[in-house]
């Protein structure tokens, strides 16, 4: 990085329907963002620009998921996977080994900006 | 030159710590000393436990600078002393050292309230940078609430009405209570709840809502309460109930006039003692939290009807907020349109730049029994149906229909009508002949009746256009006149 250049905020991308992206871009006003309103948004995404992690809304479907990961392996493998879920919801028993980890609702303050920031510091 | 600045670095490193307390809590068997005497090399005293209950009471001893917890203590001592922390000052920062770099792990630590993870064995240079940043950020926070301003968790208005509201809410939230509040469905009830935790000393704990409306009484009780392993056939684990897993923090009962008598019975047992058993379990769990119920019902026939316990609402309606319905701030909707366009453009890459005066006179004219809800979701849909940058008149023409027909189905109350003060005369003369030509077998005899002539009545039901034609039922072919 060149002296007196700003160091940018690592660029996430966050997969979920339109509709449930707002709570998601609030707590991670910190970061840079790119959202993506289908998997295949997510795809083109992935292939465009450098993200570092993804993020996905409580509300997208366990199968964006498991698109997801398969769209990663493709394009840039290895960045991890953060699932905001329902308190209730199944957990594919595969996702964790993935390096996917996953959030249950509700969550503390910040506890999905901590968890982006913690495990793009294990990276760092 | 170069040596005199390392110099400096290395002394201000010593002192940097001032001899504040760091709480390093790991089993003795985890090789934590390299964090031990990094801390102590930059000038921070170290309190070393080994055991939950040691780091509780260390904690609970005096002020902590930060508290360095192994995930070798396992998930439920983190879970303790992460939240003891918080309790005792939300700006202590608690690093878990973690035994791997599992994802997971990290998610787990984080769930749990720590500030940052760092996995073991750590590096002197990377501990000394994440500590100093959340030291650094502690510092800044420290005693910052958030300002609760127009705006604030989406809060909008700035009406007496709603200036009204903020100002309890910023003298409730200073304190650790119970609250009730009252209003109309989409009048913003859960937006309040959500502020007062936000902005009161159980803001670093979690929020939980939970809408007693939507389930029945059995899963309810499982949902709050918990349940033991073989409560029932399917209990197959332990469970935390929301009780518990809002503890520390703040539950929201929305709706609570809908849950069963038995169940409010038990939730006024919670507030009275803190303290409740999981489903099919014998043990008290002790709880600290703060309980914010909601209900749109009216509070009197609630609570003769038996919906609502009285022993529960006196518990409750210490603290009160009532929200005022949308039609009694009114001067609130044009700064409600522009955030609910701004929302819409931000979520759906929208280009609307606002709607025509004639739309807004329509929107103003409405009585909004679905309050800022409704406004809400008529906006989105006319901002997704518009054609143009501008949302005109036409987007709301359902609207004012809708409008003639609430009044004309909902204002008369047998053989009255009910006018809102604020009605012009030409309001209260259509209301008056809508009203008439409902009660009365032909258009002759209502025009008889009004004390008009059966054309002057005819001219003004067109003056009053086809909305209010399609407004008014299908009258028989022989009642045509």
């Amino acid at each position: 990085m060149a002296k007196g250049t700003p160091r940018r905020s690592p660029l996430l991308l966050v997969l979920g329907p339109a509709a449930d992206l707002d709570e998601v871009r609030r707590e991670l006003a910190s970061f840079e963002l790119v959202t993506a309103p289908s998997t295949a948004a997510a795809a083109s995404a992935l292939r465009a620009s450098p993200i570092e992690a993804a993020v996905v809304s409580a509300e997208a479907p366990t199968a964006w998921i498991v698109e997801l990961l398969a769209a990663i392996d493709r394009i840039r493998p290895g960045i991890p996977v953060l699932a905001v879920r329902h308190r209730n919801a199944e957990e594919s028993p595969g996702w964790r080994a993935r390096g996917v980890g996953v959030l249950r609702q509700p969550l503390l303050p910040d506890a999905l900006a901590r968890s982006v920031s913690a495990v793009l510091g294990l990276r760092s | 030159m170069q040596d005199r600045h390392r110099c400096r670095i290395v002394l201000r490193n010593r002192t940097w710590g001032g001899g504040r307390r760091c709480v390093v809590v790991a089993p003795r068997a985890a090789r934590v000393e390299v964090v031990s005497s990094v801390l102590a090399s930059v000038g921070f005293r170290i309190d070393r436990t080994t055991t939950e209950a040691a780091a509780l009471s260390t904690l609970e001893r005096g002020p902590v600078a930060a508290a360095f917890v192994a995930q070798a203590m396992g998930p439920l001592a983190l879970g303790t002393i992460v939240a003891r922390a918080a309790q005792l000052d939300p700006e202590i920062p608690v690093i878990v050292l973690g035994s791997s770099s599992a994802v997971q792990d990290v998610v787990d630590a984080m769930q749990h309230g720590a500030a940052d993870y760092l996995p073991l064995p750590v590096d002197r240079d990377l501990l000394l940078s994440r500590a100093r940043a959340l030291l650094d950020r502690a510092a800044a926070a420290a005693g910052a609430a958030p300002s609760l301003q127009p705006g604030f968790m989406g809060i909008v208005g700035s009406s007496p009405a709603i200036r009204r509201v903020l100002e309890s809410v910023e003298k409730i939230s200073r304190y650790k209570t119970n609250v009730l509040i009252l209003g109309e469905s989409g009048t913003g009830k859960e937006i309040i709840a959500r502020a007062l935790h936000a902005k009161g000393p159980r803001r670093q704990h979690l929020f939980v809502p939970l809408n007693c409306a939507t389930l029945g009484k059995e899963i309810l009780e499982n949902e709050l309460f918990g349940h033991e392993k073989g409560a029932f056939t399917g209990a197959n684990e332990r469970k935390k109930g929301l009780f518990e897993l809002a503890d520390g923090g703040t539950l929201f009962l929305d709706e609570i006039a809908e849950m069963d008598p038995g169940t409010q019975a038990k939730l006024l047992r919670v507030l009275e003692r803190n303290e409740f058993r999981r489903v099919g379990g014998t043990a008290k769990v002790k709880v600290d939290l703060s309980v914010i119920a909601a209900t749109n019902r009216d509070l009197p026939d609630a609570l003769s009807a038996g919906k609502l316990r009285e022993d529960l609402y006196y518990r409750l309606k210490v603290v009160t907020i009532a929200l005022p319905p949308l039609r009694e701030r009114k001067e609130d909707i044009p700064a409600l349109i522009e955030a609910f366009i701004a929302d819409f453009n931000r979520r759906h890459g929208g280009k609307i730049h606002g709607i025509s005066p004639q739309a807004l006179k329509l929107i103003m004219e409405y009585p909004w029994p679905g309050n800022v809800r409704e406004l809400k979701n008529a906006i989105e849909s006319a901002a997704i149906l518009a054609g143009r940058e501008t949302i005109g008149p036409e987007a709301f023409a359902e609207l004012a229909a809708a409008r003639h027909g609430t009044e004309t189905r909902t204002v008369p109350q047998g053989d009255a009508v009910l006018l809102a003060v604020g009605s012009t005369i030409a309001d209260a003369e259509r209301e008056l002949i809508l009203a008439t030509l409902r009660r009365r077998p032909t258009r002759a005899e209502a025009a008889r009746v009004l004390g008009l002539g059966l054309r002057t009545l005819y001219t003004k039901l067109l003056g009053y256009g086809a909305e209010t034609a399609r407004a008014l039922p299908e009258l028989p072919a022989r009642r045509r006149a």
